[in-house]
């Protein structure tokens, strides 16, 4: 009996696994089954995790062969979500010029629908997801100059810093929400997070933003968020970006051409209109910041 | 009293009937309730009286679309009426900002009171996606069903 009803939920949680595969208006199912239906292939990889080296062998199927059955060609990214939120965007040549598997078996053990596994050998296992729930393909749109940026100092210097940042403890920072209603005027749906190590999220701001912290770290801040995987966190903040407004943590910075050099904006103005509190100065966009009327600025606009 | 309740119900359809006019583009969000726009023009000439300060403007269809627009855009878009509806024609900004038969401009201002109606009205509308063209972003919205 008891065999009878592991058998019964095994089957029905089977049945219950698929990955959704989102491409434009198209939404497709990907089921266990359908998955074990494609061909193998195998492939070794080597890495270091903490300090360990690890040699793993894997067998699973190309996620080529998976967008070539489905027609799916016209996209620049590729982001998987798993189960729990955590989110990776991988660029189409990375997914191209690597063998990219979604990884069935790992050293002889078939992995169960939960531990099922983008694999890359090309790139940092950071981005190997598993447990993936959702696939969707994306389009780069370009990214022009913000109309309005805020330096971060400026907004922290008038904002009382908190000892106490539930569910965090023994940390000392803001919350995300206090410090970036002061910049922008609603705070909805996509916003983009950018560390200083160039690690970038577009993420949902009631899904993994409403109650984000920035926490103290030394001169810099980290961003963490209970509604976010910590693997998601952002180290050493650097950039926030709703619509087109931004903030700017200058500390990270030695000019805006530095900005420019992460963000990679398809538009750089030659000049810029800082604002004060009770004045503007228009000025050159490429100076230091490190010039007296660069660090003084509350905010900028083009 | 069953005269003043029918004096009530009569003067409600007279203002309901006003306000469905649709000889005119309602303006709503951070600025004065039953504001219209009755003559075409370029969206910054429309605000520049009505709403200075205002910085976005959510365009919004009659079959629920919307595209989110910057104060920097207004004078790339022209509203105009043919017939009985009112169009929005862009130039040089994303293409979802042309839309046919709006119902709606939902303004946000700066300088309105803590009373956030744009925030409020905003919270009607699910997110699709953002875009940008020659230097200008704009976002698109489709308004939730109430069924």
């Amino acid at each position: 009996m008891k065999l009878k009803i592991i058998g019964i939920i095994l089957f029905v949680s089977a049945m219950l696994f698929s990955i959704e595969l989102i491409d434009a208006d198209r939404i497709i199912n990907i089921e266990r089954t359908k998955l074990d239906s494609y061909e193998k292939v195998e492939l070794a990889t080597h890495r270091n995790k903490d300090g360990e080296e690890k040699d793993d062998n894997w067998i699973g199927v190309k996620l080529t062969d998976i967008l070539n059955e489905y027609n799916i060609s016209n996209y620049d990214k590729l982001c998987f979500i798993s189960s729990d939120n955590y989110l990776v965007r991988i660029s189409k040549n990375d997914i191209l010029n690597n063998e990219s598997i979604l990884a069935l078996v790992r050293n002889g053990k078939i992995l169960d629908d939960e531990h099922i596994r983008l694999v890359i050998p090309g790139i940092r296992d950071m981005f190997w997801i598993q447990d993936i729930s959702t696939i969707k393909t994306e389009s780069i749109s370009d990214t022009p100059f913000p109309h309005t940026i805020y330096f971060a100092e400026s907004i922290l210097l008038n904002t009382q810093i908190r000892d106490e940042l539930p569910p965090f403890v023994n940390v000392s920072g803001y919350t995300f929400l206090e410090i970036m209603s002061q910049a922008f005027p609603f705070l909805k749906d996509e916003i983009l997070i950018v560390g200083k190590d160039g690690v970038k999220h577009s993420l949902d701001y009631d899904k993994y933003l409403k109650n984000a912290v920035l926490i103290k770290n030394g001169d810099s801040f980290d961003l963490k968020s209970p509604d976010m995987p910590a693997g998601m966190w952002i180290k050493d903040l650097a950039y926030i970006q709703v619509f087109d407004v931004a903030v700017i943590f200058q500390y990270h910075f030695t000019s805006l051409s530095e900005v420019n050099d992460l963000l990679n904006w398809n538009s750089f103005p030659e000049e810029v209109i800082l604002h004060f509190e009770k004045k503007t100065n228009k000025q050159n966009s490429n100076e230091k910041f490190n010039i007296e009327n660069w660090s003084k600025a509350e905010w900028l606009e083009w | 009293m069953v005269r003043m309740v029918n004096r009530v119900s009569a003067l409600f359809l007279i203002l309901s009937l006003f306000a469905c006019s649709p000889n005119n583009l309602i303006l709503t969000g951070n600025i004065e309730v039953g504001t219209k726009i009755s003559s075409e023009s370029r969206l910054d000439e429309i605000l520049k009286d009505i709403a200075p300060s205002a910085k976005y403007a959510l365009l919004i269809g009659s079959d629920g679309t919307a595209a989110l627009i910057t104060s920097r855009s207004f004078s790339k878009i022209y509203i105009q009426k043919n017939k009985k509806d009112w169009n929005s024609k862009v130039d040089g900004l994303p293409a979802f900002c042309n839309i046919r038969n709006l119902k709606e401009i939902c303004i946000y201002s700066k300088t309105s009171s803590e009373n956030n109606n744009f925030s409020v009205r905003m919270n009607d509308f699910e997110f699709l996606g953002q875009s940008s063209k020659n230097g200008y972003y704009a976002r698109k919205y489709k308004e939730i069903s109430r069924d």
